[in-house]
């Protein structure tokens, strides 16, 4: 388990964390969400032990992370824009990461360049901006590590490559003790694979949920009311995050299990209903409003 | 970490370093592999003993030239060892990686000293192979080529510290080679500047200059590896290297050297430890470090405009120019630093701090603030005082090495040897300088220099050189030359004795004696190499110089020199020598009567009728209306044959004036030429004693002034 406790980061005068405390379970998918200069990679470096956090400690199965080969054995950082050794091959990458991880699987690491089609004696210059992104993810996975810290990782990935290297967490993570820590800007991209999310916003952790509890407890409601006069009854009926109408649609985001709405919604007199499965975009815009962010400047692809 | 995976992250880290690998093999390949090829090719056909010597001169130049190349090498092996730190992306590659910091600090460093170790060895093997072939590796050639290695490497590793501590504190290679260039140099620079600075400001006070003992530099390699390059100079003897593994001096330079390397890699640890990741890519890492760097080039430009403005003779708006000087230099470090221009109150207080050190370190040695000039210890704090009276250059003090025989400096051996602990020698002396001093004797052109060195009771040592006038230098003089403790030490005779008595009873050693008459009457010169003349002549002079009195070597023109000289023919010394050329004078009663019994005396008469004309000049000092003494010659011309004869039977050859005392009892004012010769084709200089002007020549110019 990475247990984040009570860290905050100042460079200079300037705060970046403010106060986090957070646990990463093992065995997830950890989704690090929040907007550019949120500090989701401070938060990351911290992890990797990049950095030293400014107060509070970063413990990573017990051990505190900043300057110690022990912890930092269980990791493996892919940063936002990967370092490749000049003139250097993915070979060469490979035995650079051969010297430093000893479970480093070369095997395995070759057989995937052959999958993704990335030539291991080309060299790095040679690739785009997308290869060596499928490179520095394969290197991680290949170090064979417990915990995978991904920064921006699926930026620059076409949705094919990305589909595929979301199809590889899966494997690793049926096949052995591997939890991967993905930051991104981008809710969509990883709507679909975490377990879990933490929203970081200007230093600070909105919020820190479950994804399925999140969707289990967060609807949204579409209805056209017959009588118009039962509307204002609407809102106080229900536990209402936010709402909106256009014309006689009447479209509210609420809080409670399926089941519940939908036995509330039938007390009333309507032309249509019905109970939908609510966005992560839309979870954050609607938790964040509850603590008074703003997060509508989160980019959606 | 595990021992196996520190040489396994040390043998990756190799792989990365062949920018170095290959700039450093090239620079020993060129400077010690090629410049020796070319020298054995140039040498080739030189004699053997000759081969070894010019050998050693070319590793004794190439230890130089390794020192400065050494600079630069330290700084940018530096800038590669960890320039990853200014880059994020290496920052996040090789700070995440389970590695420990100190070892990794270790691993890197460790190979900047392999790196270089191997280029430098290889090429210094390919050096001895070079020599051995040429058959030069013979004598010192071996001691040289050790101390090549033994100044390189260890000023290397320090140079490499220092280097390292200025890519911690910066976060770009351009900012860091500048910082490490600066850190190297800045104490030789300031040193320089200082040295300049009394040159300037202390123009003929300073005497530190003369003694090889010299401070130049304690806290950089680069100065510690120029005196040790001193030291090693030292031990070279003219047309004779010498050196040996036993020169202290060295070994404490080069302990002093690993010392620095020690201290300034622990500070470059500290610096590594707390230059966090967060930090690449900034100019300045830790903006503590920024005023204190702003500060010391800020005092350094200051003051070098401030001397620039001496040497241009613009003392009055000095510290005017030290000020604009700082502040562009501000500007242009806030650009460097900051990248914009802006006035906050810590750049403001660093402007004025570093400007005020500027016109402080100027306006100290300009002003005198220091009372250098006046400076007269308390007789109290002395124990003793050495002087230098009429410098006599030529070398007449010998010491006997295990194979040679080396000259004594002898401006060295005067001023820490010949020391006066008398007391009231000690108050006489004082009292005298403290005159001078007082009357600001040097105020004009007129005076003499009197160069002393005071030995202070709490084991320091103060030179100094007065500016003093002619009569309270004579009087120093008296003072001096009548204490017996200095007679006895600036005998070269009493020196030497232990030199020549161990040869006294060697085969294969000539005796040679001579003397030489100053007095044109007697010109000509008796010589002899009979060993017994030889050892009479030694014993007399030596005992007569410990009876002259200051007042008889004052007033009394040397009848000539003796030159004393052993030449030493055969054996490990073989080509050596104790040469002594002592004034001999009237009243040396015993040498005067070997003399008279080898007829030495006895010389004779000049042939007058060869003698064609004698110009005399007489010099004219007056003050000009800038308060500077100037001179003017006049001069009159003697052809009478009685007034040529009166003329040579008072002068002197101008040999005379080669004397150390001559300025004691030689009159200046009058000089004159003889010429000989049908055509009147040959020159002689002719001087005359004080008070033994012809009245001829004194007639003549009044008689000339008149007119």
């Amino acid at each position: 388990m990475i247990e984040i406790k009570g860290v905050s980061k100042k460079f200079d005068k300037y705060l970046a964390i403010d106060n986090i405390s957070i646990n990463i379970v093992e065995g997830i998918v950890f989704g690090l969400l929040g907007t550019n200069g949120a500090g989701k990679s401070t938060m990351l470096r911290m992890m990797s032990g990049v950095y030293k956090p400014t107060k509070g400690n970063i413990i990573i199965d017990g051990q505190d992370v900043y300057d110690n080969p022990e912890a930092k054995k269980l990791l493996f950082f892919v940063p936002d824009e990967p370092y490749y050794i000049q003139g250097g091959t993915p070979g060469d990458m490979a035995n650079y990461y051969m010297t430093v991880y000893e479970n480093f699987d070369k095997e395995y690491f070759f057989q995937m360049l052959e999958k993704f089609g990335l030539d291991s004696k080309r060299p790095m210059k040679t690739f785009s901006k997308g290869m060596k992104r499928q490179l520095s993810i394969l290197l991680g996975l290949a170090a064979k590590t417990k915990y995978l810290l991904c920064d921006e990782t699926f930026d620059g990935l076409d949705p094919v490559m990305r589909q595929a290297v979301k199809t590889l967490f899966a494997a690793e993570l049926s096949e052995r003790d591997f939890t991967p820590i993905i930051a991104s800007h981008n809710l969509r991209e990883l709507e679909d694979i975490c377990d879990n999310v933490g929203l970081l916003h200007k230093g600070n952790i909105v919020m820190s949920q479950e994804m399925d509890m999140l969707k289990c407890n967060l609807h949204k409601l579409q209805v056209v009311l017959k009588n118009e006069a039962d509307e204002e009854r609407l809102y106080k009926t229900f536990d209402v995050v936010a709402g909106e109408k256009h014309g006689s649609l009447i479209t509210l985001t609420i809080n409670g299990n399926r089941s519940c709405i939908e036995r509330l919604i039938a007390d009333y007199d309507t032309v249509y209903a019905e109970v939908l499965p609510i966005s992560l975009e839309e979870i954050f815009i609607s938790e964040a409003k509850g603590v008074g962010y703003d997060v509508k400047k989160l980019i959606l692809d | 970490m595990s021992k196996s995976s520190f040489w396994i992250n040390e043998r990756w880290n190799f792989k990365t370093r062949h920018a170095s690998i290959i700039l450093n093999f090239m620079v020993w390949f060129v400077l010690l592999t090629v410049v020796t090829l070319v020298s054995q090719i140039l040498l080739k056909d030189a004699k053997t003993y000759n081969m070894a010597e010019y050998s050693a001169q070319v590793i004794y130049g190439q230890t130089i030239l390794a020192v400065i190349v050494n600079l630069v090498i330290a700084v940018g092996m530096a800038i590669e060892a960890f320039g990853w730190m200014n880059n994020i992306s290496q920052v996040d590659m090789y700070k995440s990686v389970p590695v420990k910091e100190s070892a990794r600090f270790a691993y890197i460093n460790l190979n900047s000293f392999i790196i270089y170790v191997g280029g430098f060895l290889v090429n210094l093997l390919l050096e001895i192979v070079l020599l051995a072939v040429n058959n030069s590796m013979r004598g010192n050639v071996c001691i040289y080529l050790f101390y090549l290695l033994a100044i390189s490497v260890a000023s290397f590793v320090s140079s490499y510290a220092i280097s390292l501590i200025a890519v911690f504190l910066t976060g770009n290679g351009v900012l860091a080679f500048m910082g490490g260039m600066f850190l190297n140099l800045v104490e030789m620079i300031l040193l320089l500047m200082w040295n300049l600075a009394k040159m300037l400001f202390y123009s003929g006070y300073d005497v530190s200059d003369l003694v090889t003992e010299n401070y130049i530099g304690l806290f950089t390699p680069v100065c510690m590896a120029a005196n040790s390059i001193g030291h090693l100079s030292e031990e070279r003897m003219v047309g004779y290297l010498k050196a040996t593994f036993t020169t202290r001096m060295i070994w404490v330079d080069l302990l002093i050297i690993l010392i620095q390397a020690v201290v300034y890699m622990a500070l470059a640890y500290g610096l590594y430890k707390r230059r966090y990741a967060n930090v690449a890519g900034r100019r300045i890492v830790f903006e503590m470090a920024k005023p204190v760097i702003e500060i010391a080039i800020l005092t350094v430009a200051g003051f070098a405009a401030g001397i620039m403005m001496e040497i241009l003779n613009g003392r009055q708006v000095a510290i005017i120019v030290i000020i604009i000087t700082v502040v562009i230099i501000h500007v242009i470090l806030l650009m460097i630093m900051d990248s914009k221009i802006h006035f906050d109150v810590k750049g403001i207080v660093s402007l004025v701090l570093g400007a005020g050190l500027a016109v402080l370190l100027f306006v100290y040695p300009a002003y005198d603030l220091g009372g250098f000039k006046s400076y007269v210890p308390d007789v109290s704090e002395i124990e003793g005082y050495s002087v230098i009276f009429n410098y006599d250059s030529s070398e007449s003090y010998y010491n006997l090495a295990d194979d040679h025989i080396e000259d004594v400096q002898s401006e060295v051996y005067l001023l820490d040897d010949v020391v006066v602990t008398d007391k009231e020698t000690i108050k006489a002396f004082t009292d005298i300088v403290s005159e001078a001093v007082k009357n600001d004797d040097g105020k004009d052109n007129l005076y003499e220099n009197l160069r002393v060195k005071y030995h202070l009771k709490n084991g320091r040592t103060k030179y100094r050189e007065y500016h003093i006038s002619e009569a309270l230098y004579e009087k120093a003089f008296k003072v001096t030359y009548d204490n017996m403790q200095y007679r006895q030490g600036i005998n070269a005779l009493e020196y030497n004795r232990n030199i020549v008595e161990k040869f006294a009873n060697e085969d294969g050693v000539s005796w040679n004696s001579a003397i030489g008459y100053y007095s044109i009457k007697k010109a000509g010169k008796h010589e002899t190499y009979e060993k017994e003349v030889y050892e009479k002549l030694y014993e007399a002079l030596s005992a007569d110089m410990m009876d002259r009195s200051a007042e008889q070597v004052l007033t009394t023109v040397p009848l000539g020199r003796i030159d004393l000289n052993m030449n030493i023919n055969e054996g490990p010394y073989r080509g050596n020598y104790v040469y002594v050329s002592q004034p001999i004078y009237s009243f040396d009663k015993r040498t005067m009567a070997i003399i008279a019994d080898l007829h030495w005396d006895e010389m004779p008469e000049p042939d007058y009728s060869q003698i064609t004309r004698i110009d005399i000049d007489k010099t004219h000092f007056y003050m000009e209306d800038d308060d500077e003494y100037s001179d003017q010659l006049d001069s009159v011309v003697f052809d009478d044959p009685e007034d040529i004869k009166k003329i040579v039977e008072a002068a002197y050859s101008d040999e005379v004036n080669l004397d150390e005392n001559s300025s004691f009892y030689l009159d200046y004012n009058y000089t004159g030429t003889i010429v000989t010769g049908e055509n009147g084709g040959l020159y002689t200089g002719i001087y005359f004693g004080r008070d033994n002007v012809p009245q001829i020549v004194l007639d003549a110019f009044n008689k000339s002034s008149k007119q």
